[in-house]
């Protein structure tokens, strides 16, 4: 796994999330959250997950970031608020997250983690364990049911009462 | 340098304490939405590490679940933040109390 690949998407992706959560603009913000999956996707390459990678720039781009940039066109503010968030609580969440950060990276970096060699994972393997009783068919299954009920509830929610 | 699945997971961790950080500091309904996005896609990395290194199949097909949740979630938020906008006329989660004591 070459490290010259590893370390600027890393740092790509770390520095577009700190864009993201931080850049008073939120179009500008959502400019940075598809920096940040494309980046993702790149990470993907990286580990050999190529149906995924496509998966995350067809639904995360593609679909998530667009419905995210329509939600900020159709909510336009004049003004940013944004600037009114007192100092106190972007420290105390800054704290919190540090803490959680060193927390996560040191249960992490405690583990001995037994690596094993990598047999690539093909689109039909993926396919046959979503369809397999023993494997991932309910999920599969509940998740259609899933994303029925968000289609309809999301449009119900956002209806327009026309008078 | 070889980078092994820790430097994978680190990068998860710091992404999604990245995202919280802007869960709890933003006032626009739709930022806190893009930094929901960025835990999730925290999570994601961090299984399909998994699946790299620990040669688990199960890691990425979730992943690819995470996808399919997340994208339906962030859908129902958009819908309510419209919602929320067309009766306040703002997006400031700040301001949306009617219903607390």
């Amino acid at each position: 796994m070459s490290a010259y690949f590893f370390w600027p998407i890393a740092v790509f992706v770390l520095l577009s999330a700190i864009a993201v959560v931080r850049h008073p603009n939120i179009f500008h913000a959502g400019l940075s959250l598809v920096a940040t999956f494309g980046g993702v996707a790149a990470l993907y390459v990286m580990l050999e997950a190529h149906f995924l990678a496509a998966v995350q720039v067809l639904v995360y781009v593609g679909a998530i970031a667009v419905i995210l940039m329509f939600a900020v066109m159709l909510t336009q503010h004049l003004a940013s608020r944004e600037a009114d968030v007192p100092l106190s609580r972007h420290a105390t969440s800054f704290l919190i997250c540090a803490i959680l950060a060193a927390f996560g990276i040191s249960v992490v970096n405690a583990q001995t983690w037994s690596v094993k060699p990598f047999t690539y994972l093909e689109v039909k393997q993926i396919g046959h364990l979503f369809l397999d009783r023993n494997g991932f068919l309910l999920p599969f299954e509940l998740v259609a049911v899933l994303l029925l009920v968000a289609l309809v509830g999301a449009v119900l929610v956002a209806w327009k009462e026309s008078d | 340098m070889e980078v092994g699945l820790n430097h994978f997971l680190t990068l998860s961790v710091l992404l999604f304490a990245i995202g919280l950080y802007g869960v709890l500091t933003r006032r626009n309904a739709v930022a806190i939405l893009m930094s929901l996005e960025l835990m999730f896609n925290a999570a994601n990395i961090s299984l399909v590490a998994f699946t790299r290194f620990l040669n688990l199949p199960a890691g990425q097909v979730f992943a690819l679940f995470v996808v399919a949740v997340a994208g339906a979630e962030a859908t129902i938020g958009v819908a309510i933040v419209l919602s929320l906008y067309r009766n306040f006329r703002h997006i400031n989660v700040e301001e949306v109390d009617l219903l607390k004591w």
